[in-house]
C-alpha cells in the first residue's frame, strides 16, 4: 500500500487514488469493450446522419451513448479517476482499433489525420481522441466536486450535463461539427446534449451503481 | 480567524467549502488576470523578443496559467482555477474587440466565439485535474508540478486542435513546445501557487 499523505485537515489522499486489483481490471475492460462498441457506433452514428438524414439535434438525444466508456466504470467502481481513465481508454481503443467499414469522416480509426492550414496538410492526432479524454474529465469534476462520495440520481445529472456542455464546446471549437447555419439546429443541439447525456446518459450511470451497490452504499 | 481554521472547514463531502471571500478572490483574480492577459502580457512576451512563430516562444508560455493558479494557490476551493482561467480567456477576449474567429467549413466562412475562450477552459481544466482526483486534499509541490503538466499539456492540445497555431511546427519542436509550456508554467505559475498556499494555509509552523 502506498504511504497516504495527510494534510493538515487530517484528509487522507493516496497516490494510487485508492484503487485496488479489481477496479484496474473493471476500468480496462469497460474502456476496451466501450471502444469497440464506439468504433460500431461511429459507423451507425453516420448511417443515421449521412444516409438516412437525420437532424444532428434530435439524434442527439442518444449522445449519452459516448459517455458510458466513462459513466460505466465510474458507477461501478467509485474510485477517483474511472470515469477519466475509462472514457479515454475507450477514445484510444475507437481512433486505433477496428477495420474502416465506411467513410466515417473524422471518426476513422486512425491514430493520425490531417489538419489543413492554408491549403497546407499537417499530421495531428485523431482529435477525437482528445475529445474522449475531455468528455471524461468534465464528468469527473463534478463527480470529484461532491468528494466522491455522492452518487445518486442528481449528482449523475449534474455529471452528464457538465459531460453534454463539453461535448458541445468540443463539437464547435475541435471538430467543428456543430458549427451550423442554422441556429435552430445550433441551440437545439445544446439542448439534447443536455438532456441526452445529462437526463438519459446520467440516468443510465445512475441505474448501473444502483445495480452494482444496492445494499452496500456507505451513509455520508 | 486563523488560516488553519479556514483550511479546515470542510463541506460534508470532506472538500474545502466555499466562503464568500473565496469568491471574491476568486473573482477578483479572474479579472486582474483578464486585464493583464490583454493589456500587458503580449508586450511582456513582445518584449522578451519571442513571437508566435518561434518554438522558444513557449518558454513564456506560463504566463498565460497565472491567474488560474494563483486562484487556486490563494483560495484551495474547488473549481477556483477552473473559475479564474475560463474568466480571465473570457475577458481578455470580450476586451480585445476580436470576439469572434472565422471557421471555414465547406468552402464557407462561419463565425464562432473567439477559441480562446476554450482554450482558458482546457487550461483550467487540466491544470486542476490532479486536484480534483486528490480530492483537493494535497498541497505539496509536487502535486503543483503534475498540476503545471497537466496544464501544459492542456495548453498544447488546444494549441494544436483549437487554435492550431502549433500544427505548422514539425513533431520534435511540438515536444519542445510542450516542454518549454511545462518548465515555464512549473516556474512561473506553480512555484509562485504553491508558495502563497503555504504562507496562507500552513503558516502556524516555524
Amino acid at each position: 500500500m502506498e504511504k497516504a499523505a495527510t494534510n493538515r485537515s487530517g484528509r487522507q489522499s493516496s497516490l494510487w487514488f485508492g484503487w485496488t486489483a479489481r477496479d484496474w481490471a473493471v476500468v480496462l475492460i469497460c474502456g476496451v469493450a466501450f471502444g469497440l462498441i464506439y468504433r460500431l457506433w461511429d459507423d451507425l452514428y453516420t448511417v443515421m446522419l449521412v444516409e438516412w438524414g437525420w437532424n444532428l439535434a434530435p439524434t442527439s438525444l442518444i449522445n449519452g451513448m459516448w459517455f458510458m466508456g466513462g459513466f460505466v466504470p465510474a458507477a461501478i467502481t467509485r474510485k477517483p479517476g474511472a470515469c477519466l481513465f475509462g472514457e479515454s481508454l475507450a477514445a484510444l481503443v475507437e481512433v486505433t482499433v477496428g477495420p474502416y467499414t465506411i467513410d466515417v469522416g473524422d471518426f476513422g480509426p486512425e491514430i493520425y489525420r490531417t489538419v489543413y492550414i492554408a491549403g497546407q496538410g499537417y499530421p495531428v492526432f485523431n482529435m477525437v481522441l482528445y475529445v474522449g479524454i475531455l468528455e471524461g474529465l468534465a464528468p469527473e469534476y463534478v463527480l470529484g466536486w461532491f468528494g466522491y462520495r455522492r452518487w445518486d440520481w442528481m449528482v449523475w445529472v449534474l455529471a452528464g450535463a457538465a459531460g453534454g456542455l463539453i461535448e458541445f464546446c468540443t463539437g464547435i471549437w475541435m471538430t467543428h461539427y456543430y458549427v451550423f447555419e442554422s441556429t435552430w439546429t445550433f441551440w437545439g443541439l445544446l439542448l439534447t446534449s443536455l438532456i441526452g447525456v445529462g437526463l438519459i446518459g446520467g440516468s443510465v450511470a445512475w441505474a448501473v451503481g444502483r445495480l452494482v451497490w444496492r445494499g452496500k452504499e456507505e451513509r455520508i | 480567524m486563523s488560516a488553519q481554521a479556514q483550511n479546515q472547514e470542510l463541506t460534508r463531502y470532506g472538500l474545502p467549502r466555499w466562503r464568500v471571500s473565496d469568491v471574491l478572490w476568486v473573482a477578483a483574480i479572474g479579472l486582474i488576470g483578464g486585464l493583464l492577459y490583454r493589456f500587458v502580457f503580449p508586450a511582456v512576451t513582445a518584449a522578451c523578443g519571442v513571437g508566435e512563430t518561434q518554438p522558444w516562444s513557449s518558454l513564456t508560455n506560463g504566463v498565460w496559467m497565472l491567474a488560474g493558479f494563483i486562484a487556486l494557490g490563494i483560495t484551495r476551493r474547488p473549481g477556483s482555477m477552473i473559475i479564474a482561467e475560463s474568466l480571465a480567456a473570457l475577458l481578455s477576449v470580450l476586451l480585445s474587440g476580436q470576439t469572434h474567429a472565422e471557421i471555414e467549413l465547406a468552402g464557407k466562412t462561419r463565425m464562432v466565439l473567439h477559441p480562446l475562450v476554450f482554450t482558458g477552459l482546457l487550461q483550467g481544466m487540466g491544470g486542476e485535474t490532479i486536484f480534483c482526483l486528490l480530492r483537493y486534499a494535497d498541497w505539496r509541490f509536487g502535486v503543483w508540478l503534475i498540476s503545471a503538466a497537466g496544464c501544459a499539456w492542456f495548453s498544447y492540445i488546444s494549441g494544436i486542435y483549437v487554435t492550431k497555431c502549433y500544427v505548422l511546427f514539425p513533431a520534435t519542436v511540438q515536444v519542445g513546445i510542450f516542454l518549454g509550456t511545462f518548465l515555464s508554467t512549473a516556474v512561473l505559475c506553480a512555484l509562485p501557487a504553491w508558495w502563497l498556499g503555504r504562507r496562507l494555509f500552513e503558516s502556524s509552523r516555524p
